[in-house]
């Protein structure tokens, strides 16, 4: 590592450690205001239903409450895409899942907005819910149809010489959900025809946006304020429910409302990871090399649009960056189902594609008779290439990444060769550093920073990022730090408020450090030019600055960014475009209970290409974190439903999260590419780690007992069933055989020379 | 969030008076002790008292005390101390149970007497009053109601979860008990039935006061099967205890937790190790007869039929372990 820098690069405190661990921090929960009333959500207890009338006149006149809303009170439809604005704060007409909001109290304490939700009459006419995928793509299309979104793609030239194997893989990824410790709350105050809003979320801007629509009033007019945030992983990127009602619910009594969700709510809120059914077809040259690539997925989106289209896209859009393709053909379509709607969790819609996509390459390789990682290695994308889909790969530490995992697990000597009940899976993966194209196309910045020195030499930095935990607060302090020489601690910071703070388009795809990290250099920069305009060059900044406030009294910069124009140009190219990706390359080794099925992690050896490390002891904690997460993915969580559509584990204790006992021993190296657009080289950490966990230990799986486990998650009754089927002369191969009939339209041809 | 409701607490100074103050409130009466599967239940409104009869202040009502050969428990006890007592150092099962007990924080606050009265378990009664108004509230609570876990039951399937339960049956603890009419011993194994409505055979009432084993020297291992290292509760415990004579199996208690409304005592099993030497014959049919007794429904963790047959395997490998067997 460098050793020209004062702070970047180093283990420092984040910023908000203190305060996070002593108690001090205040979550949107832990706020309070005077004459705040509590706000609940009635939710429908049928996951397909009409909506034949709501009576409120029961709960009305139950003393202590202040108002009541359903769905015609907020009739606006919206939704964070602008292509899928079919959501309502409250349902209108129908509801789609178990859990979906139909009404909203407010009232002086929780238990009595609780009682007033149990006297509020519904009436429904079941309908027959969809909750699968399957069933989904039987239904016949059209308006009513399931089929919510299907896209095809074929990008390059099939290569004129006949393939040495071809196969056909087919594997289902099970949707699961966020976690984030934080439960979502909302804390809105309507007062002088102005809404401030506080609550949990990773885009206060485009909230503010989506507030101001629904409400048909100016943004100005809007605040939203993110307090402490406990968490987000994608699970608090949309306009929610409670947010909208505690804003109407406000603005009716005049009074602030608060809404707190239970645990159990916030799998109904989900957003997350998407059950996905994929088909992959392969050929390849006899020594190794990709010749083609097929890719086929089925997502089931539940009941809302959300970032559903993005993840359908998503789903094609890396495979790519990791591997050289003469040929490559995506086809996707995305169901809407009778469950909570799926998502963006981090990774968004990439570990299900790769997970495929690695564990597809781990057959192959034993049928070409070479080493997994040897067959990477033939095929892996190079620095400052273009892919066979119009993406441009800037740094790239792939291969350091892949030879330092290889070399540390001893791979090349140890895999296959491990006593029966023992094994090695090898993975890779890649992620983006921010989405290059945003949500609602403008041209603007994507990030602003505005760093003002007034009287005394008080430096305050506003930043419109969203610290969800991840430490983005602390990356732009430090980063500004570094390029004026003085100590993050000088800074004062004002982050996530839309009154106070420049726009910053939110924590999402990874753009935090990338994107607001050069807008903080830039500020920095642009303030030292200014001081040592007015100073003199030959001060120390805190020399300088003196000088040049007794001149000026204030100061400001400002910095922002802005990613490269996108090199694609055809409809759809926008998605998976990014300034920098990362790279990540997994060994696990696993030991496999053949009597019971139980699969022990024992390590993860894990080599990250993070550009540069900004913090260190952040990054390592963004990979344990992805690491576990990834853990949980494989082994054990799943939101799964009932036949009736009711969610079966909507607790903690229920819906199987791993824990520290869970947790293999670590082996974590950093490849530092020092990435030519990034701050002071850096690329994204939060979440690539994840994405190749799942097939590295699917195919530890298959190195330890000779099974294929082509469902997540990897269960112990799963690899006991495998190991029945294989005992009995099975093939041992445990998962999906059957692919839907989908009628994809017609695919958009890319070719590299138009 | 989920907050508690507003609830009256008495706490009276002994369990004569704490039998008295729960007789009283009767249904609407519960006995509160560490409070860590209570509390979440008061939070989902699963159950509704108006009154907990908290225990914290009687007198008594918590220590490990060896007498002669024998040593009492008292129900108020705390798991985590369990782990932490020298006089109980010999009994493997107990502290293996012990130490698995939901996480470290839960262990310090819960406690004996609650483990051995845990509320039977049903992935269809332990979740919120809305979800279960969703999927249609089930026999557990509502007599006129259906058995969600198992279509078509006559009596709730709920689980009996504790993992003291097996463990102290294993190793032939008594409970004494008090209630109105005084204190009365009992086999732990005969204050339970096999119905997860009423699993407790306990006059209203009626408290356990404290738990009695002898330390005569024997062999004893408790098995855990759950989804993680930590937290969960049992979809399956078996516990073990056997005593060795000149390399034979002198006596043996095997028993089946978290697969019906109370434990198994899976007798069958233990007569096939008893009066003989071990073999890896017999602990295959051993375990295989324990498997037959095993009969659990789709309401816990895990298919029904992986926890059927993980008994075999749990209780093979726990017979392995003690007779030295490979």
């Amino acid at each position: 590592m460098t050793r020209r820098y004062k702070y970047i690069g180093r283990s420092l405190r984040k910023i908000d450690a203190l305060a996070k661990a002593t108690g001090r921090a205040k979550y949107t929960d832990d706020l309070s205001l005077p004459g705040m009333l509590h706000g609940r959500l009635l939710r429908s207890p049928h996951a397909y239903a009409e909506i034949i009338a709501i009576d409120i006149s029961r709960a009305s006149k139950l003393a202590g409450v202040r108002a009541i809303i359903t769905g015609d009170d907020l009739p606006a439809r919206y939704g964070i895409i602008p292509s899928s604005q079919d959501e309502s704060a409250l349902a209108i007409g129908r509801v789609r899942y178990v859990g979906e909001p139909v009404a909203a109290v407010a009232a002086d304490d929780e238990e009595t907005a609780a009682r007033a939700l149990e006297l509020i009459d519904v009436s429904y006419r079941l309908l027959t819910p969809c909750l699968g995928i399957e069933e989904a793509a039987q239904e016949p299309p059209g308006p009513d149809g399931r089929l919510h979104k299907a896209i095809a793609y074929e990008f390059g030239e099939k290569p004129g010489s006949a393939p040495a194997l071809e196969r056909t893989d087919l594997f289902f990824y099970e949707g699961n959900t966020h976690l984030a410790l934080e439960e979502h709350a909302a804390l809105a105050v309507w007062k002088d025809g102005k809404l401030t809003l506080r609550c949990s979320s990773q885009t206060p801007f485009h909230l503010r946006q989506i507030v101001a629509k629904i409400f048909a009033m100016p943004e100005e007019k809007v605040r939203v304020i993110v307090p402490s945030l406990g968490g987000g992983f994608g699970g608090k990127l949309d306009p929610f429910s409670h947010d909208i009602c505690a804003a109407e619910l406000a603005r009716r009594t005049g009074r602030p409302v608060k809404f707190a969700l239970a645990r159990e709510e916030v799998f109904y809120c989900h957003r997350g990871r998407h059950p996905s059914l994929m088909r992959i077809r392969s050929a390849w040259a006899k020594d190794g090399r990709i010749l083609d690539l097929d890719f086929e997925a089925c997502l089931d989106g539940g009941a809302y649009g959300s970032f559903g289209i993005v993840c359908t896209y998503y789903h094609g859009a890396l495979q790519p960056t990791t591997y050289r393709l003469p040929h490559y053909g995506f086809r996707a379509a995305r169901f809407s189902t009778n469950k909570p709607p799926c998502g963006p969790k981090r990774g968004h819609g990439i570990p299900q594609p790769r997970c495929a996509l690695e564990v597809h390459i781990d057959k192959a390789a034993e049928q070409l008779g070479i080493n997994p990682v040897d067959l990477r290695l033939k095929n892996l994308t190079t620095p400052d290439s273009i892919t066979v889909n119009m993406l441009r790969i800037g740094s790239n530490g792939l291969r350091e990444c892949v030879e330092k995992v290889a070399k540390a697990s001893d791979f090349r000597r140890r895999y296959g060769r491990l006593p029966h009940g023992r094994g090695l899976g090898f993975a890779l993966g890649s992620y983006l550093s921010g989405a290059g194209v945003p949500i609602y196309w403008n041209e603007g910045p994507h990030s602003r920073i505005r760093i003002e020195a007034t009287a005394g030499g008080v430096l305050t930095l506003y930043s419109g990022a969203t610290d969800i935990g991840q430490g983005s607060d602390t990356v732009v302090v430090t980063v500004a730090a570094e390029v004026l020489g003085i100590s993050p601690q000088r800074i004062r910071l004002v982050a996530a408020d839309t009154e106070l703070t420049p726009l910053d388009l939110g924590s999402y795809s990874s753009r935090v450090t990338y994107m607001a990290g050069n807008a903080a250099k830039q500020a920095a920069e642009n303030l030292k030019a200014e001081v040592s305009r007015l100073a003199g060059p030959r001060l120390s900044f805190e020399a300088a600055l003196r000088i040049a406030l007794e001149k000026t009294k204030t100061l400001e910069a400002w910095g922002s960014y802005t990613p490269p124009k996108k090199f694609g140009t055809f409809k759809g190219s926008g998605v998976g475009v990014s300034p920098a990706y990362s790279f990540s390359a997994c060994v696990a080794s696993v030991r496999c209970d053949c009597e019971t099925g139980f699969v022990r992690v024992e390590k993860i050896h894990f080599a990250h290409d993070i550009g540069r490390a900004l913090n260190r002891a952040c990054v390592l904690g963004q990979i344990e974190g992805g690491i576990h997460m990834g853990l949980g993915e494989a082994l054990c969580e799943e939101q799964v439903f009932h036949s009736s559509g009711l969610h079966r584990k909507p607790s903690l204790l229920d819906y199987k999260v791993p824990g520290l006992f869970e947790m293999p021993e670590l082996d974590i190296h950093l490849v530092e590419s020092n990435d030519p657009g990034g701050p002071f080289g850096a690329k994204e950490v939060g979440q690539g780690p994840l994405i190749p966990i799942i097939p590295a230990v699917a195919n530890a799986i298959y190195d330890a007992v000779g099974v294929r486990i082509d469902s997540t998650p990897f269960t112990p009754e799963k690899v006991l069933e495998a190991l029945d089927a294989k005992a009995r002369g099975g093939s041992g191969r445990l998962g999906p055989d059957r692919f839907p009939e989908v009628l994809f339209p017609e695919p958009i041809r890319v070719r590299q020379d138009a | 969030m989920l907050r508690l409701p507003k609830i009256c607490i008495v706490s009276p100074l002994s369990l004569a008076e704490a039998a008295r103050l729960l007789a009283e409130a009767g249904p609407e009466g519960a006995a509160f002790a560490g409070g860590t599967d209570l509390v979440p239940k008061l939070k989902r409104r699963q159950l509704r008292p108006r009154t907990l009869v908290d225990l914290s202040r009687v007198k008594g009502f918590s220590g490990v005390k060896r007498r002669g050969d024998r040593v009492v428990i008292g129900a108020g006890t705390r798991i985590e101390d369990l782990l932490e007592s020298p006089v109980l150092a010999s009994l493997t099962a107990l502290r293996e149970a012990a130490a698995c007990v939901a996480t470290p924080q839960i262990r310090s606050s819960a406690t004996v007497g609650g483990n051995l009265a845990l509320d039977t378990r049903c992935s269809f009664y332990d979740q919120s009053g809305s979800w279960r108004e969703a999927s249609g509230f089930c026999l557990k609570t509502d007599q006129e109601a259906p058995c969600r876990a198992a279509v078509g039951s006559e009596r709730c399937f709920a689980v009996a979860s504790g993992d003291l339960q097996p463990a102290l049956i294993a190793l032939g603890a008594n409970v004494r008990i008090v209630g109105l009419a005084g204190e009365r011993e009992a086999a732990l194994e005969s204050i339970y039935q096999d119905t997860g409505a009423r699993f407790l055979r306990l006059a209203p009432g009626e408290l356990i006061a404290a738990v009695e084993l002898d330390l005569s020297p024997r062999l004893s291992t408790y098995r855990k099967l759950r989804r993680r290292g930590s937290f969960d509760f049992a979809a399956l415990g078996v516990a073990v205890s056997l005593q060795m004579k000149g390399g034979v199996v002198s006596a043996c208690r095997i028993v089946l937790g978290a697969l019906a409304s109370s434990p198994i005592i899976a007798d069958e099993a233990a007569a096939l190790m008893a009066g003989g030497k071990p073999t890896l014959e017999r602990v295959s049919a051993a375990a295989s007869a324990a498997v037959r007794r095993a009969r659990p429904v789709a309401n816990a963790d895990f298919p029904a039929a992986y926890r059927r047959r993980m008994a075999g395997v749990f209780v093979a490998r726990a017979l392995r372990e003690l007779t030295g067997l490979a």
